[in-house]
């Protein structure tokens, strides 16, 4: 494969969240608004990039009996830098992602990279499976916050905190608040994978025919 | 003691780790194809989570003594793996038939986000020994409620002829997505005034 | 025995090494996160009592107001423009529905209610956590409330409009201005009975 391959690989075909089913605690819990999934979005892409790299360094000087602590050591340091980090740079984003931010290291995505890709390849190429998931994952929730959001409140990208009023589509009022609350986030993702899983069939048939 | 009570109910009805929190949702969806196995992870997630709160109780205590708490994640993702690891050698060695029960589930829980999700909780919350450790046990007691009951459904679900698409995640979600707005009706319950009653 | 020793040295390395990184990160980071956090706070205040520039903590005060049977007085602050004393600013502790919401109030010296915004809290998105919404917080009950108030929702007979199906978070809101105010006549009544906003 080459590197482009990978990266798209990691955005379409294993899509960590439509396809590969991955990564739900977060993906349901701060996709509530668009700046919320973007954040959360950005923040395990850089996550998953620099611990991919590292691992795919150190692949060969691990010994097999210890990778998972030794993989879960560099993660959580990765995850704990983002979360210094953005809690100097965006301190309002990193109040509003909250607990979402240590619980990165948890995140089945990563290790799941870790093990399955990071650990057999090449640094520069782990490094573009890191970017290619991590961009398919906030791809994800974006496209699941767009929907929340939009339906739920009527705004889109409101950021009151960022100073960005965002647009304002239609009265608050007329906004299926369902969609915000928790039970619109599984009843929103389930109907999504549903019509993705539609779409692929569909694609399947074609190639066949 | 009615303060003890308050926090097992909330966690168990209100902050339900799965239908409000969104913790462990991919056990979850992952091991509640059956009643059964969905008891194990329960079972075997309410010890871990119970041990966790207290222990990184203590491992907090000793962070802020050393002015360390930037370590918190590492140190707590860390005590969590080998806790799971120490469980799963004793039970190994003392009772070989609770291991035959538990022993698959055990190794999932290290990447199960309830239990660091339960640990970085008590310490945001402020809780006392006792009370970390009560809200371990409530929020571990939810979260098996929750995959039990939704196990149940899913043994029923998979009779159910359904489109193809539908099949699998989708109709999980969208039945997680029911059974938290069934759970949404606790949300009216004024706990305090109940159980001051 | 070789091996072991090997596995044992190289999880080491990689945990002291993670370890000095995270230390050094910290050492960068720290001072931002603490000038933020001051910044926030400052920016907190000044939006409640817009007057004042100047915020001094007044910690010594906080043990008469609780001794007198306000509850959830956090934090008490003289705010200032120039010399001239504006007004107070408290911190106040709530618990809500399912978190405590704390909040700055603020009152000017001639007992009126300045400003008021919740700073934290965990309510349920979309329900109580609404009452960080300018909606909420700036309706006409709270602007009009003084000192001598007694604010109440309107399904306990008061003035103050609830967000829909979270009544029990918008009470808390409503305690806490409550609770603030009757600070605030507390602390006023005592200095100008001493003669004088100056005396410590």
């Amino acid at each position: 494969m080459t590197k482009w391959q990978i990266f798209k690989n990691g955005v379409f075909n294993e899509n960590p969240t439509f396809r590969l089913v991955l990564g739900m605690c977060p993906t349901l819990a701060v996709t509530t608004a668009v700046v919320n999934g973007l954040g959360m979005g950005i923040a395990t892409a850089l996550v998953l990039t620099g611990s991919n790299i590292i691992i795919s360094l150190l692949r060969n000087l691990i010994p097999k009996e210890i990778r998972i602590p030794a993989y879960i050591v560099v993660i959580a340091s990765f995850t704990t830098i983002i979360d210094m980090t953005m809690e100097a740079v965006v301190p309002d984003l990193h109040g509003v992602l909250g607990l979402f931010i240590p619980l990165i290291v948890v995140n089945c995505i990563v290790l799941a990279r870790a093990e399955a890709f990071a650990s057999k390849h090449k640094p520069s190429e782990a490094m573009m499976d890191g970017l290619g998931i991590g961009l398919g994952f906030t791809l994800a929730l974006t496209i699941l916050c767009s929907i929340r959001e939009l339906l739920g409140t009527g705004t889109i990208l409101k950021a009151r905190d960022f100073g960005f009023a965002g647009w304002h589509l239609f009265a608050k009022d007329l906004g299926v608040k369902l969609l915000i609350l928790p039970p619109g986030a599984f009843i929103t993702l389930g109907l999504l994978l549903a019509g993705i899983n539609w779409l692929v069939a569909k694609r399947g048939e074609k190639k066949h025919e | 003691m009615s303060e003890y009570l308050l926090i097992v109910f909330s966690s168990i009805f209100i902050n339900n780790f799965i239908t409000s929190r969104f913790l462990g949702i991919c056990p979850f969806l992952g091991v509640s194809k059956q009643v059964e196995t969905a008891t194990g992870m329960g079972l075997a997630g309410t010890f871990v989570m119970a041990l966790a709160s207290g222990i990184t109780y203590w491992v907090q205590k000793v962070l802020v003594a050393f002015d360390i708490e930037f370590l918190q994640t590492i140190t707590f993702i860390l005590v969590i793996a080998v806790l799971v690891q120490f469980v799963e050698m004793v039970i190994k060695k003392s009772s070989p038939v609770l291991y035959r029960a538990l022993g698959i589930y055990l190794p999932l829980i290290t990447t199960n986000c309830a239990v660091l999700g339960v640990t970085i909780i008590n310490v945001t919350e402020n809780y006392n020994f006792l009370q970390s450790v009560v809200s371990g046990i409530g929020g571990a007691l939810g979260f098996s409620l929750l995959l039990i009951l939704f196990a149940g459904i899913r043994e029923r679900l998979a009779l159910a002829p359904l489109p193809k698409a539908m099949e699998g995640f989708p109709i999980a979600l969208i039945t997680a997505g029911l059974i938290s707005i069934a759970f949404l009706g606790f949300s009216g319950f004024n706990l305090a005034a109940l159980l001051n009653f | 025995m070789g091996k072991e020793l090997r596995l044992v040295l190289v999880l080491t390395i990689i945990c002291v090494v993670s370890a000095a990184v995270l230390g050094w990160i910290n050492f960068l980071t720290e001072p931002v996160i603490k000038d933020q956090r001051e910044l926030a706070k400052q920016k907190a205040l000044q939006e409640v009592l817009p007057t004042a520039t100047e915020f001094q903590a007044e910690p010594a005060l906080i043990e008469d107001i609780s001794q007198s049977g306000v509850t959830g007085i956090m934090e008490i602050y003289r705010g200032f423009s120039g010399e001239e004393q504006e007004g107070f600013v408290f911190t106040v502790d709530q618990q809500g529905y399912a978190s405590v919401i704390r909040m700055v109030v603020g009152v000017t010296l001639d007992g009126k209610l300045a400003g008021l915004s919740v700073i934290s809290q965990t309510e349920t998105p979309g329900l109580g956590a609404e009452v960080t919404d300018e909606e909420f917080l700036s309706q006409p009950a709270f602007r009009r409330a003084k000192i001598g108030d007694q604010l109440g929702v309107t399904k306990d007979n008061g003035e103050v409009e609830a967000i829909a199906s979270a009544t029990i978070s918008s009470r808390a809101v409503v305690r806490g201005v409550n609770a603030a105010l009757t600070a605030a006549g507390l602390l006023l009544a005592e200095e100008n009975g001493i003669g004088g906003v100056s005396g410590d």
